[in-house]
């Protein structure tokens, strides 16, 4: 089972990613809104792309169940990022996380751009089962978190208590388990060196998901931006 | 002449990368070898993938003379690699010095060849070619600078020499004519987009010295 020896090698970052101040303070309700909206801007970008990724490794796969699968990921990815708008719009008043123009997608910062070029090129360039362990990190991160904040407990008047049940939802674990036997399968055929390859590519999407937390919290959009002159 | 644009947009940024504390010790030779040593490392594992990018840059070309020139281009980038490889990082390797592979990217250097290998993939081709573009004209640039009071005891001599010389500028040139010749058939919104991914490129060769420089890891949190 390959999902198990990936979150094996990503077992010392779990805790790094339980604790970053944007998921304490996401847990505790205390996030400024103000990050808490970029982050959604930002996340609505990369959604739109992974979906993109997801269909294309559709394309890609030969079995017709597991490309049904990922067409069904794919679309799903997209409505997710075309719903972000209204589902955090919904509750009104004092609730109210944003205003619509709050949330109108600018450019990706850079830590979110290098994911999506990378997560493409995976996808264009590698072998498919390494194309498969790029995109499952979104799920079992993202899972793992919800899942260790549902344990805990939710409270209700959190602001953001709706966008943290999203982690642990029915529907969302149940995506997650699917792509998880998937990359199970892909991997049964392979070698070591290729099953490598996967856990590799599995890491490395694991660091773009930290650093999409932590350059959205520090503010530090696009670090090649230090330079006195951006003109776009 | 869009190149001239993107010049124009560039032209601070130009000064930055000159300035740069990796450029200014190169060029008075000062410059620690340990730097030089995982700067060439990064190059050498950029180069692989810009020779990628060169290649399906040439192979979506419409115009036969262009694609001939880009499939050229891809060849001379995948021979300097295999010449650092083999001629110099190798000893560094059996040393056990350096590590070599995909997976030793630099974070600046994984950031700037997974750009230009989308945008040589998704983009529209005058884009692509636009990205491709820095890796050319900057080093030109910067060698050129480097080269003014040129003696051949300077430890980076065969750097300098090679990226100030008449067959680096002849390249160059000819990535130049290709990018205006694009340039010239592309509405405005595709030129503005032209100038923005040569200023996105500029600003990553600027990031991959300031990587080097500092000898960056993949560091989390």
């Amino acid at each position: 089972m390959i999902v198990k020896e990936m979150m094996l090698a990503v077992a010392h970052l779990l805790p790094r990613i339980h604790e970053h101040p944007f998921n304490t303070e996401l847990y505790r309700g205390v996030l400024s809104k103000e990050v808490f909206n970029a982050f959604l801007a930002q996340d609505k970008l990369y959604l739109r792309a992974f979906s993109a990724v997801l269909n294309k490794i559709a394309l890609r796969l030969s079995d017709t169940e597991q490309k049904q699968i990922f067409y069904r990921l794919s679309e799903d990815a997209f409505r997710t990022q075309d719903n972000l708008h209204h589902k955090y719009l919904k509750c009104a008043g004092s609730n109210r996380l944003f205003y619509h123009h709050e949330l109108m997608a600018t450019k990706p910062i850079s830590s979110v751009s290098t994911y999506i070029d990378y997560l493409h090129n995976t996808v264009d360039f590698e072998p498919i089962p390494q194309a498969v362990a790029s995109c499952l990190p979104c799920f079992c991160i993202y899972s793992d978190l919800g899942l260790g904040m549902k344990r805990k407990g939710i409270d209700k008047s959190n602001p953001y208590s709706l966008w943290i049940e999203s982690y642990s939802k029915q529907e969302f674990l149940k995506s997650k388990e699917v792509i998880v036997a998937v990359a199970n399968q892909l991997s049964a055929q392979l070698d070591d060196v290729e099953k490598k390859k996967m856990i590799g590519a599995f890491v490395k999407s694991t660091h773009f998901e930290i650093l999409f937390w932590d350059s959205v919290y520090r503010k530090k959009p696009n670090y090649q931006d230090n330079l006195s002159c951006n003109k776009f | 002449m869009i190149f001239n644009e993107m010049t124009a947009v560039t032209s601070e940024l130009l000064i930055s990368i000159h300035q740069h504390p990796f450029n200014t010790q190169l060029g008075k030779g000062t410059l620690a070898k340990e730097q030089f040593v995982f700067y060439l490392l990064q190059d050498a594992l950029y180069l692989a993938d810009f020779s990628r990018a060169l290649s399906i840059i040439a192979a979506r070309l419409s115009d036969n003379s262009h694609m001939q020139q880009y499939v050229a281009f891809s060849l001379d980038a995948i021979k300097s690699e295999r010449e650092l490889h083999f001629n110099y990082l190798n000893q560094y390797k059996t040393q056990g010095y350096i590590t070599y592979g995909r997976d030793d990217q630099s974070p600046s250097c994984f950031m700037y060849t997974n750009y230009l290998l989308r945008m040589a993939s998704l983009v529209p081709i005058e884009e692509a070619i636009a990205c491709s573009l820095p890796c050319f004209y900057i080093y030109h640039e910067v060698g050129k600078k480097m080269s003014t009071y040129l003696r051949t005891d300077h430890p980076y001599y065969d750097w300098i020499n090679l990226y100030s010389g008449e067959g680096f500028k002849a390249s160059v040139q000819a990535a130049i004519n290709i990018v205006n010749e694009l340039g010239s058939h592309a509405s405005e919104k595709t030129r503005s987009k032209m100038v923005q991914a040569f200023f996105k490129a500029t600003q990553l060769e600027w990031l991959f010295w300031e990587g080097a420089y500092n000898r960056e890891e993949w560091v989390v949190l």
